[in-house]
């Protein structure tokens, strides 16, 4: 029969994927409870940084049982970073682990909470040191721990596991005074190595570093005699001549540097953690008649009765006398000190090696819950007692009418007149937003109570009817695309600029929560450095589409390339592009592609593949054509070097490997149930809203002039069958 | 090669402050010389420095006597009068040491109330022992480690295994040739204990074998740390000698040997 267990596998493994994370926390959290009872052993709260995965730290919260016998519960003050190991262990680097998760740290000072059976050697309230990990509070074997005297500052005793590693390196040195003493490798441990080595009286001490970023603290008091960098050249590492060397660096080359610093004779211990081969060595070595002794901290036995084998105990009592007595300093080898709320923050920098600090500590002593996160708030430009913004309405088919009943439904905007070639339909929608129906264009131009046009007609009108708008001092509201040719582009921006109107476009996807909220998510660091761009949107539209049977005014001038300029490009995917533009604050710098008109009764594109360079290096892809049956595909992924993002549908979905909004690092998170939002609408308010206040509107002529600019480049590079760069805006 | 025993015309330097290291009580003398007349011994040449053992440490300043190649030592041209007759003792200190195997964190105890003891002790700091322990009856002439006297034989041998706490390793040195001294030291032995008789004995010295030697796995060396014993050390391991002249090239510890010699 099968045991509880297997049944609860059983149910588990038919759950959806998405929602067993809670399922086995509840799991977990339960049989740990009822261990408690059983055992009689008390429930901890703690907190632990734990790497989820490759770059990925995090502080979560977790749960034991308090101590067994032998074991000693410490609250943890101050827990010391082992930059290289730890940076090793998160780039994967060979020879680490390359499992996750996994708990790092092994160095810090914690105060003792409780006592398992038979633990005497401590007391509750005492200070402890010894391989704490980066934890809140952890349970230890108390033959890991030793007590820690009242002369012993916290920041001193925290390098206690630090400190094990390098003493060990300088007991297997056996240096004996007035010996010569390298140490090649300047890093936390070489620091500590320097110091430790200065106990046993050299006649000097050379400290041998990559670079000089860390000779002042290696040559400070208690430390090094001088310095010598590799950029110092061969010579200057063979002039050095040293009895011992003391390699901790770990670098590749490591071994091949230490035993250049070797005299004749000499010995190197090997304490770095070097896990690269290294063919040179043994030539150097057999040259220079070099004995090599390994140092590992495994080596340290518990409980030895052999002569002359320290004990960790008997190390760590030293290490401990030897800081009550001032003969060891170390507290001022800290550089940085973190809270681990923010370690998913440092260790990112640990990782992408920002800054070169030497000994980095995180402090449990005064942990603060992470400030909620700060959403950028979309500008909004406050007008207060707006007059509403007074508009016509040019062009009433599909789109234009959509465009008229959005904004009739904002308060900032107010519908004064339709006009549309085709009298009937402007009368419908002139009656559906209780406005009167203009006769002819000009008349509406003659309307004194218009201040602004919207034009949703076909793309090459846009030019003149912008320019006349223009001249009778009327701002305009432009349906995408801006125009048909760079040179009407330019044609309207430089009139509404001379005649001193607002200009506009309608990007309104970019008003949509989800979208916005892509934006906030790229701002926050959540993708880190845009690194790749992926747009897939397919569709099917039958032919009736291109003849206008979805409009109320049917017309086939979308089949006509010098009506439309463009098909599928300018009808749909320049949202798209805008959008993406938009989340990103990035724009294509060069192009090539592909287009064709593969099954539509038109002149224009129906399918197109584009490969774009942006203007930062990112590398994109764009797909898409209306003539794919099988149902609609729009996905766009937008990648960086810390994470992905996905919009499908109506959702958005982020990976990251940050801590963003406080949401766990290292899965995907899908963000759903977005508010409903007439965006045409929001777009006629911020447009109105910046006319009254005399400010820019939030999509500028830029924006329309790029985007254009973006697509007319893809026509010319598969015309002209190369890539070709994307203009520039030239009306700055 | 020369011969060890030819001799060596020398003439006896005169150095003010030091004479011939009278202040080495039990070390043995020795002086300051420079090569007269080598009497076609290649390694050795007019005017060079050596100390010098035999009649040379008998000799007046200024003396001319003839010496035994074996008991001339060339110290480092670099390093002036004062740091070249340092060098002896120092030598003498630093290899008892290092025959002894002291290494950072291990307990060294010095017994005796000379200006070598006072050496000795010094060096076992410089070896990181922890801590330095002089038995002796006055106050040591090294400040930086703990004072036992062997006025109480009981108390001092409770004392010392008190500051042994659980160190691992254990190494002592004996200058007095005090019986009484030497037999705290064997008591206070742990097991794999280390020490080195090294005084000259003034009196008859009893030693349970099996019981502080055998059981505890002790290693006793008998060789006399006197100046005699220096020389043939320092010409057989010429890396002695080489740390030896390293550490008394800088100021602050050349200083302290001739602060710890009362010189």
């Amino acid at each position: 029969m099968a045991s509880l267990e297997e049944h609860l596998r059983r149910l588990y493994l038919r759950v959806p994927e998405e929602k067993r994370p809670p399922l086995k926390r509840a799991y977990h959290g339960t049989r740990l409870r009822a261990e408690s009872l059983l055992r009689q052993r008390s429930l901890v709260a703690s907190e632990r940084i734990t790497f989820l995965d490759f770059e990925i730290a995090f502080l979560e919260p977790f749960e034991f049982l308090g101590p067994a016998p032998g074991q000693v519960l410490v609250d943890n003050l101050l827990t010391v970073v082992s930059p290289g190991t730890e940076r090793n262990v998160l780039i994967g680097l060979p020879g680490t682990r390359r499992r996750f998760p996994s708990q790092p740290g092994y160095s810090g000072v914690g105060v003792v909470r409780a006592l398992g059976a038979g633990v005497t050697a401590f007391r509750v309230g005492e200070r402890v040191a010894g391989g704490l990990p980066h934890m809140a509070a952890v349970n230890m074997q108390a033959d890991m721990l030793t007590s820690v005297p009242a002369a012993v500052s916290d920041e001193d005793a925290a390098f206690i596991g630090m400190v094990l590693i390098a003493q060990l390196g300088i007991r297997k040195a056996a240096i004996l005074p007035g010996e010569r003493v390298a140490v090649v490798g300047q890093g936390l441990l070489g620091q500590l190595s320097n110091r430790l080595a200065r106990l046993l009286s050299p006649a000097e001490i050379i400290a041998v570093g990559a670079g000089r970023s860390r000779q002042s603290h290696a040559l400070a008091a208690g430390g090094a005699d001088r310095y010598v960098a590799l950029s110092d050249g061969a010579q200057a590492l063979a002039d050095i001549g040293a009895d011992v060397v003391i390699e901790i660096a770990g670098t590749a080359d490591s071994m091949t540097t230490a035993l250049r610093c070797a005299a004749p004779g000499g010995r190197v211990i090997v304490v770095g953690s070097t896990r690269s081969l290294d063919h040179a060595w043994l030539e150097l070595a057999r040259r220079q008649r070099v004995t090599i002794v390994g140092a590992h901290v495994s080596l340290l036995p518990f409980d030895d009765g052999t002569p002359r084998r320290w004990t960790l105990a008997q190390e760590y009592g030293l290490m401990m006398q030897l800081m009550a007595r001032e003969r060891l300093k170390v507290a001022d080898l800290i550089t940085a000190r973190w809270e681990p709320a923010d370690c998913n923050t440092f260790y990112d920098e640990l990782v992408h090696g920002k800054g070169k600090p030497v000994g980095i500590v995180f402090d449990w002593r005064h942990r603060s819950r992470p400030a909620p996160p700060v959403v950028p708030a979309t500008p909004i430009i406050e007008v207060s007692n707006m007059e509403p913004l007074k508009i016509a309405i040019v062009g009433a088919g599909a789109i234009g009418s959509h465009n008229a009943r959005s904004a009739a439904r904002m308060s900032e905007a107010r519908i004064v007149g339709v006009f549309d070639a085709n009298p009937r339909v402007a009368q419908e929608v002139a009656s559906g937003v209780s406005a009167q129906a203009y006769a002819s264009y000009e008349q509406a131009l003659a309307d004194p109570s218009v201040e602004a046009v919207l034009l949703s007609v076909p793309h090459h009108l846009h030019r003149d009817m912008t320019l006349a708008a223009a001249a009778a001092g009327k701002h305009v509201m432009l349906e995408k695309p801006f125009a048909n040719t760079m040179e009407e582009a330019d044609a309207i921006v430089s009139a509404c600029r001379e005649h001193g109107v607002a200009l506009t476009v309608n990007f309104s996807f970019r008003y949509l929560p989800r979208i916005r909220a892509a934006r906030e998510l790229v701002a926050q660091g959540a993708l880190g450095d845009i690194t790749g761009i992926e747009l897939s949107t397919h569709s099917y539209r039958e032919f009736g589409y291109w003849y206008g049977a979805r409009s109320n005014s049917p017309d086939d001038w979308r089949t006509s390339r010098e009506k439309a300029g463009a098909g599928f490009l300018f009808m749909n995917l320049c949202h798209v592009i805008d959008y993406v533009y938009f989340i990103t604050g990035l724009k294509a710098a060069r192009t090539y592609a592909e287009y064709a008109t593969l099954g539509s009764p038109t002149e224009v594109e129906d399918s197109v593949s584009i490969s774009c360079r942006m203007d930062n290096g990112a590398i994109g892809t764009i797909c898409g054509t209306t003539i794919r049956r099988g149902g609609n595909v729009a996905e766009d992924r937008i990648w960086g070097t810390h994470g992905s993002l996905r919009l499908d549908g109506d959702d958005l979905h982020v990976y990251s490997s940050r801590v963003i909004d406080g949401r766990k690092p290292g899965r995907w998170h899908r963000l759903t149930k977005f508010p409903t939002v007439n965006w045409t609408g929001e777009w006629v308010r911020g447009f109105a809203q910046a006319v009254r206040a005399g400010a820019p509107p939030p999509i500028t002529p830029q924006d329309g002039w790029d985007n254009l600019a973006f697509i007319t480049t893809v026509l010319r590079a598969m015309d002209e069958q190369r890539a070709l760069p994307v203009p520039r805006y030239p009306h700055d | 090669m020369t011969d060890s025993r030819a001799p060596l015309a020398v003439r006896v330097t005169p150095v003010e402050t030091m004479g011939r290291c009278r202040a080495t009580s039990g070390f043995g003398d020795y002086a300051l010389a420079r090569v007269v007349d080598a009497h076609g011994a290649s390694e050795w040449r007019p005017g060079m420095r050596v100390l010098a053992l035999g009649d040379a440490a008998q000799a007046a300043p200024g003396q001319v006597v003839s010496v035994a190649a074996a008991d001339c030592l060339p110290p480092p041209e670099h390093l002036d009068d004062g740091a070249a007759l340092a060098l002896p003792p120092l030598l003498a200190a630093l290899g008892a040491w290092q025959d002894l195997q002291l290494e950072l964190g291990e307990v060294a105890v010095v017994s005796g109330d000379t200006p070598f003891a006072a050496l000795l002790a010094l060096t076992a700091h410089w070896h990181g022992a922890l801590p330095v322990v002089t038995l002796a009856a006055a106050a040591p002439g090294f400040a930086g480690g703990e004072w036992v006297s062997p006025h109480d034989p009981r108390e001092a041998h409770s004392r010392i295994q008190s500051l042994q706490q659980d160190k691992p390793g254990f190494a002592a040195i004996d200058v007095s040739g005090s019986a009484l001294v030497a037999d705290i030291l064997f008591q206070a032995l742990p097991r794999w204990g280390r020490l080195h008789l090294g005084g000259a004995p003034s009196e008859a010295l009893t030693v349970d074998f099996y019981r502080d030697v055998h059981v505890k796995g002790a290693r006793v060396f008998t060789r006399a740390l006197d100046a005699r014993s220096v020389w043939p050390t320092a010409v057989a391991a010429p890396d002695l000698l080489r740390r030896a002249a390293r550490l008394i090239e800088s100021t602050s510890r050349q200083n302290a040997v001739l602060e710890a010699l009362a010189w």
